[in-house]
């Protein structure tokens, strides 16, 4: 059975068609990537496993279990984590208590300890700020730890997304977009640490990129979309010498 | 540098980074003790000017070497102050400071509710009035407090889950306008259901009463009443304050930034925004009732929309980014009316004869605060007391302003 299974998912907003009949699975331990022209529907892919949309028909089946059953504020608890394109953080919050924030779904004490701050919500908050210390740590923030996110730069706050996400310690981890917006170097880290999240922390990764040497660098498997639909799905090189998705990018009709 | 970074993190969750808080509440219970112990008349304002000094010495001065100075010792000199007050005031100055405290109960409701998870209310006076109404309505059918406080802090409380419903669909003047004509419909019943709430006569109620098994205190004057009211405060600081560094307060702070994000770290956002009605509106409620034994005749008037924007008047002034801007912003409550009656003798005649003189400065004060000072009281003291830390060093950008938003306007 595949971590993630997408079963003839279609979705419309008015007359337009922005996903059709799309079917792909993603296998454990995995980087799948997605790629597509702009307005693919590669984000509204995203937002429909998130529950932010609802879709027209079809199905999304996690470990077994279906998706579209479930409000979006329980998906994180399945293990399904994700970044958003233009960035979606905690903007009066401090970069660790963002990191926090991603831990949210790991809150074990109750309302009332937490209301007398008992010994049991000490130990639970000194654990989640132990995690999220090791993830500024492996992403390199420990510098802006205690600065909030309205005076950073936009690649720290991509990669504050990121880290957010890590600290729900999630087993799918969707990221959209992750490089756009870093310098070069930046790029470079982020392919070494989407390698390492995979290898190290053992998420499977679904990831959406316009970058095609991060791509190359990181995917296992290429899905390329154009208007809703499938176009090509194989190895970083097939995909990239498929012709219909050369015709798609440069768009020519088909 | 990392690892002086890395062993700061168990410090973020102390009251004081650099601690004390132990001896802090050592310190004061002991003092507390003392006044209750000691003979009337024992310990006289020299007495508690000397206790104050030995007890900043003693207990928390032993660690102002540490880096920050030490918060606690500042903090204890102001909980010596406050527990002295009643022997050093006179009376009318000593009922002054219980409303003081009183408006800083519900201001911390409010700023957990609008500073904290971002919504805002107009309704407020609402829960003050179920508050004060409860506690009436129980306090003179005998119950004593330990039995009234409680139930008026849930009454409010529930009120506060039913104002949390539209909350749930709307927001910023939307929101501002259905807790508006929520609190209008109870001011309404108060008016009307004359059997329970007296009508327009109001309930009349004195000092309450503590009764334990086997034990029953009568409080008897402002100044035994003010220990009442500074106890429930301090409890309720404490209790907000846990909130704050706990996963709750983290999820309200998600909540008022962005709900799409929130929601995709597992934030339940409707049932934050329930809870954060709910525990506002019980302090809030707490507040009322403690207001009530303060006034000793409630009526509807006294819980018009006015004491709502009175009481967001204060956290606006305070600042609500923070639970001081509470604090500043109930002393200004309180102030502020008596200065400008002071004031009005400075006038000419024809323009302090004027009605609506006092609201008209109020609102004044609330504009040029959300034009020039977003972040309050509280927040002009934060850059003073940086000004003076950084001092050769002090730059006018030290601050960026930050756009502060009421529940964030973007979803998705
Ligand atoms: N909430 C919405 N309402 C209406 N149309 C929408 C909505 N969200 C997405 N769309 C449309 O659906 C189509 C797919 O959008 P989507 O954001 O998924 O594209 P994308 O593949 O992520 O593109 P990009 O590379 O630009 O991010 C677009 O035509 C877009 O305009
Ligand atoms: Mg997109």
């Amino acid at each position: 059975m595949s971590l993630l299974e997408i079963e003839k998912l279609e979705m419309r907003f008015g007359g337009l068609i922005a996903l059709k009949e799309l079917d792909c699975s993603v296998e454990e331990g995995e980087i799948f990537t997605i790629i597509g022209p702009n307005g693919a529907g590669k984000s509204t892919l995203f937002n429909i496993i998130s529950r932010f949309y609802d879709p027209f028909g079809g199905a999304i089946f996690y470990r077994g279990e279906n998706l579209l059953r479930r409000p979006s504020h329980a998906i994180p608890r399945l293990g399904i984590a994700r970044t958003f394109q233009n960035i979606e953080l905690f903007e009066g919050a401090t970069v660790l208590e963002n990191m926090l924030l991603g831990r949210h779904i790991r809150r074990q004490t109750g309302f009332l300890s937490e209301l007398l701050f008992l010994p049991s919500a000490r130990r639970e908050e000194e654990a989640h700020r132990h995690k999220a210390e090791e993830i500024m740590d492996f992403l390199k923030l420990e510098a802006y730890r205690d600065q909030r996110i309205a005076n950073l730069p936009y690649g720290v706050r991509k990669i504050v997304e990121l880290g957010r996400a890590l600290a729900s310690e999630p087993k799918l981890l969707l990221l959209d977009e992750p490089s756009s917006g870093l310098n070069a170097e930046e790029t470079r880290d982020m392919a070494f640490w989407i390698h390492d999240i995979r290898d190290l922390l053992g998420a499977t990764i679904l990831l959406v990129e316009h970058d095609m040497t991060l791509v190359r660098a990181v995917s296992d498997r290429v899905l390329a979309l154009n208007q809703g639909r499938a176009l090509a799905l194989g190895s970083p090189a097939e995909v990239s010498a498929d012709k219909a998705v050369a015709r798609a990018y440069l768009g020519e009709d088909a | 540098m990392r690892a002086l970074l890395k062993t700061a993190y168990a410090q973020d969750i102390r009251l004081f980074r650099y601690g004390g808080t132990g001896r802090l509440v050592c310190g004061l219970l002991f003092y507390a003790a003392l006044l209750v112990i000691a003979p009337r008349g024992f310990l006289t304002a020299w007495g508690a000017c000397l206790y104050a000094l030995a007890f900043g010495i003693i207990l928390l001065r032993r660690d102002s070497q540490d880096e920050g100075g030490s918060a606690a010792f500042w903090y204890g000199l102001l909980g010596v102050a406050l527990l002295s007050a009643p022997l050093l005031a006179d009376d009318y100055a000593v009922s002054q400071l219980s409303f003081v405290l009183t408006y800083a109960i519900a201001g911390i409701g409010l700023v957990l509710l609008s500073g904290q998870a971002g919504q805002i209310s107009l309704g407020h006076a609402a829960f003050m009035a179920a508050g004060a109404y409860t506690e009436a309505i129980l306090h003179n059918a005998g119950a004593g407090l330990l039995v009234s406080l409680p139930a008026a802090c849930l009454v409010a409380a529930a009120l506060g889950v039913l104002v949390g419903l539209p909350a749930l669909r709307m927001r910023g003047i939307y929101l501002a306008l259905a807790t508006y004509a929520f609190a209008f419909i109870v001011e309404e019943i108060l008016a009307r259901w004359e059997t329970v709430t007296g009508g327009n006569q109001g309930l009349t109620m004195d000092w309450p009463r503590l009764v334990l098994p086997g034990v029953s205190y009568g409080f008897e004057s402002e100044r035994e009443f003010y220990y009442l009211v500074l106890g429930v405060f301090a409890a309720a600081l404490l209790a907000a304050l846990n909130l704050m560094r706990s996963a709750t307060g983290r999820a309200f702070q998600a909540v008022r930034d962005s709900e799409i994000a929130a929601k995709s770290m597992g934030v339940n956002v409707a049932a934050v925004k329930t809870t954060a009605f709910t525990i506002s509106a019980g302090l809030t409620g707490i507040a009322g009732a403690l207001y009530g034994h303060l006034l000793f005749t409630i009526t509807p008037e006294g819980f018009t929309i006015f004491l709502s924007i009175n009481l967001l008047l204060m956290i606006v002034v305070g600042g609500m980014g923070s639970l001081h801007g509470a604090v500043f912003g109930a002393i200004f409550l309180v102030v502020l009316p008596q200065l400008i009656a002071s004031f009005r003798d400075l006038l000419p005649p024809a323009l302090a004869s004027q009605s609506g003189i006092e609201s008209g400065i109020f609102g004044l004060i609330i504009i040029l605060f959300v034009l020039f000072e977003p972040d309050g009281i509280y927040g002009r003291w934060v850059k003073i007391r940086a000004y003076f830390d950084l001092f050769p060093l002090y730059r006018k950008g030290s601050f960026r302003r930050q756009r502060r938003t009421m529940a964030s306007e973007r979803d998705r």
